[in-house]
């Protein structure tokens, strides 16, 4: 009985010991929602986003979406630095745990970006799960453009990059994939490069952080990385044949990047779409689409191929690939020769079915 | 010992599966890919067999005595020396536990609750395992049968929302052609994944039908041990690729981390994974004290409670010393036990099979 009674005496004392619950309320919080870095005259400004903290259920409704949020900017070497300055300016504690996007500046050395994306990987308090995007024009003012559907606490860009399958090319890359990919062999990751076109921020490029910085890709170039990395998702693709122009859509592809011994990459690529707008068309009209939607795909493979040459890249993990078969470290692989192959089909045109 | 004292062989089965798993898991698969890199997936693969000849061995050499565990069965076969050869290991379990707990408090300071110092989770944690431990074996066996079906069911179910995030599943298969040197290195530095497995070797000997369906049971814990250190190692290294996870101290955690079901109530149910793995420890720590308490001051109906006390005592001071130096109790646990407990194991079956062999030419001489 003695026993029986100390060890209960024990477990309560654990019981209220170790409830798991942190001190803070929530309204003693500051809870960063997104972090965004510029380079700066000075050095780095970090842009630290935040929910309003006037914000209530019942004010949500009549208040502006510009007003949902509260930025502060910081100067800073470090993260750490940056964390602990923004700490200093406010009343509440800093809390790292629900931050959803971190927005980086293209014209970031790209030495500081890998350092960083280190850093939030071996920071424990910080989810690994966040988005990591580019932005332009800068970091912070892609970061503070509010879309009037931006309904707090959820930033437009992790809504934007959570829609799985809504977006061509599918460029979303989580903080984890970021930093996986510039530690294995190939040192290349492809972040998305978000920016403000029409009032509306959206995606359309992709940048590469390889070992020799960050290059932006063109459009064409991004349908080209994304065609070879199967990224592309649903997209539709544009031809003129003739005076006509035919949009071809629901652009299903499938592509096999086959490295050779010679230092060559092969690309077979095989698809197919619809045309769902006119018609009736002739067999020889949905041959010539056919053909000219299998030239553009591969013009931007191309591009896509001639980029990675000029930068010296390896975005499509050709030598991260090479090493679970052969056990070494190898260097990243840029092809010397390039050839692709396109076979596209019309599966479906105008009013035929 | 009384009928009631004795568990099932399926309770057998999971009391050792927590007893030994729940350790190791902590660094799983850190240290062997440190060693082995891209080969190491070869050292996973040998895992299971290597500890399955191991104790086949000791099965075929401890045939000739009876006892109520290990320490027993060691005295009646090399008195002192089989006295010796149990505290022995004992010791080599006392400095396992501290490695095991401090590891335990610095992971549960990180990732459960990070304002809370390490050394708190594991004087609470060993303190409720220290008290299970005095407990009967058949409390004991039913505590087991509870989280390790818990655990194993929620480890891999969890997981499995996890083959999402498998971005290189290429990278688990192992290289071939195979090189020695470096798998025998990645091997050598996951020997101490089995460190308490002599526990197995005294639960055979309390179970209600010891001489036909035991070693069934054992082998089975043995293979579903096996099978989650193979899971375990497949999720991380298909998630992240071999080197990055060098690069992570708890690469197992990370990966769970990662999970997420945005449908379900908590949207990281990874970290649920985490809290189940919370208690597993406090039953791993029952199941190896009792080990100790038996091992030292075997009693037929439970382990002394003293020793138990004592054990714990030291076992926790270690690990509160050993939560502040963390490279010393990685290397500590995977290259130093790994030696010492290859070593004890080679030690007691030489011993063991030069007294059987004296033994049989003792009998055909009389």
């Amino acid at each position: 009985m003695r026993r029986v009674r100390a060890a209960s005496a024990f477990l309560l004392l654990c019981l209220t010991l170790l409830t798991g619950c942190g001190p803070l309320s929530i309204n003693e919080q500051a809870i960063v929602l997104a972090v965004s870095l510029d380079p700066d005259r000075a050095g780095w400004r970090w842009t630290f986003m935040f929910p309003n903290p006037t914000l209530t259920p019942s004010s949500e409704a009549s208040i502006h979406t510009s007003q949902e949020f509260s930025v502060l900017s910081v100067g800073g070497a470090t993260f750490g630095d940056a964390v602990d300055a923004v700490q200093s300016a406010i009343d509440r504690k800093v809390f790292l745990g629900l931050c959803q996007v971190v927005v980086l500046n293209p014209r970031l050395p790209a030495e500081m970006v890998r350092r960083l994306l280190t850093t939030l990987v071996r920071t424990s308090a910080f989810p690994h799960r966040a988005w990591v995007t580019f932005g332009e024009p800068t970091a912070s003012e892609l970061l503070t453009t509010t879309m009037p559907e931006e309904a707090a606490p959820t930033v437009y860009l992790a809504a934007y990059f959570k829609c799985r399958d809504c977006h061509s090319p599918a460029s979303e890359v989580r903080i984890w994939e970021a930093w996986d990919s510039l530690v294995l062999p190939s040192r290349t990751a492809v972040l998305p490069l978000a920016s403000r076109a029409q009032g509306r921020v959206m995606v359309q490029r992709v940048a590469w952080l390889g070992p020799n910085g960050i290059q932006v890709l063109t459009p064409s170039e991004t349908q080209g990385w994304a065609i070879l990395a199967n990224r592309l998702g649903q997209g539709s693709v544009s031809v003129f044949s003739g005076a006509e122009r035919f949009t071809v859509r629901r652009v299903s592809l499938h592509s096999q990047v086959i490295p050779q011994s010679n230092g060559e990459i092969a690309v077979n690529v095989l698809g197919t779409g619809t045309i769902d707008e006119g018609g009736p068309y002739t067999a020889s009209q949905v041959a010539l689409v056919q053909q000219r939607v299998a030239d553009e795909l591969a013009s931007s493979c191309m591009a896509a191929l001639h980029a990675m040459q000029r930068n010296r890249v390896d975005p499509l993990a050709v030598a991260t690939r090479r090493s679970w078969t052969d056990g070494g470290f190898p260097a990243p692989d840029v092809p010397a020769h390039v050839a692709v192959h396109v076979q596209f089909r019309v599966v479906r045109a105008g009013y035929l079915y | 010992m009384s009928p009631e004292d004795t568990i099932t062989p399926a309770q057998a089965a999971m009391i050792a599966g927590i007893g030994i798993v729940a350790g190791g898991i902590y660094l799983w698969p850190q240290p062997t890919i440190q060693a082995g890199g891209q080969t190491a997936g070869w050292a996973v693969l040998a895992a299971g067999p290597m500890m399955m000849a191991a104790l086949a061995l000791w099965n075929a050499l401890l045939r000739p005595w009876r006892g109520s565990d290990l320490g027993t069965v060691l005295s009646a076969a090399l008195g002192l020396l089989g006295r010796l050869l149990t505290w022995w290991y004992a010791v080599l379990l006392i400095l396992y536990m501290a490695a095991v707990g401090s590891l335990f408090g610095t992971l549960s300071s990180e990732v459960l609750a990070p304002r809370t110092p390490a050394p708190i989770f594991i004087v609470f944690a060993a303190g409720v395992g220290a008290w299970a431990a005095t407990l009967r074996l058949p409390t004991l066996g039913r505590l087991a049968q509870l989280w390790a079906t818990i655990a194993g069911v929620l480890t891999i179910a969890i997981g499995a929302v996890g083959v999402r995030n498998l971005h290189w599943p290429s990278a688990t298969l192992p290289v071939i052609p195979l090189h020695l040197a470096p798998v025998v290195n990645a091997m050598l530095r996951e020997v101490y994944l089995w460190v308490p497995y002599p526990l197995l070797l005294t639960l055979v000997r309390r179970t209600n039908s010891p001489f036909r369906h035991v070693p069934r049971a054992v082998w089975i814990s043995v293979w579903a041990q096996w099978a989650l250190l193979i899971w375990l190692y497949a999720l991380t290294v298909g998630t992240l690729g071999t080197w990055p996870v060098r690069e992570l101290r708890w690469p197992t955690v990370f990966v769970y981390e990662l999970i997420e079901v945005s449908s379900f109530l908590i949207t990281q149910v990874g970290v649920l994974v985490v809290v189940v793995w919370t208690v597993v420890f406090i039953t791993f720590w029952a199941a190896n004290m009792w080990h100790i308490g038996v091992l030292l001051r075997g009693k037929a109906r439970a382990a002394d409670p003293r020793v138990v006390l004592a054990a714990t005592a030291l076992s926790v001071a270690l690990g509160c010393v050993l939560q502040l130096f963390p490279a010393f109790t990685t290397q500590l646990l995977s290259a130093d036990l790994s030696v010492a407990i290859a070593l004890w194991t080679a030690t007691s079956l030489g011993c063991l099979g030069v007294r059987v062999l004296v033994g049989r030419r003792a009998s055909l001489g009389s």
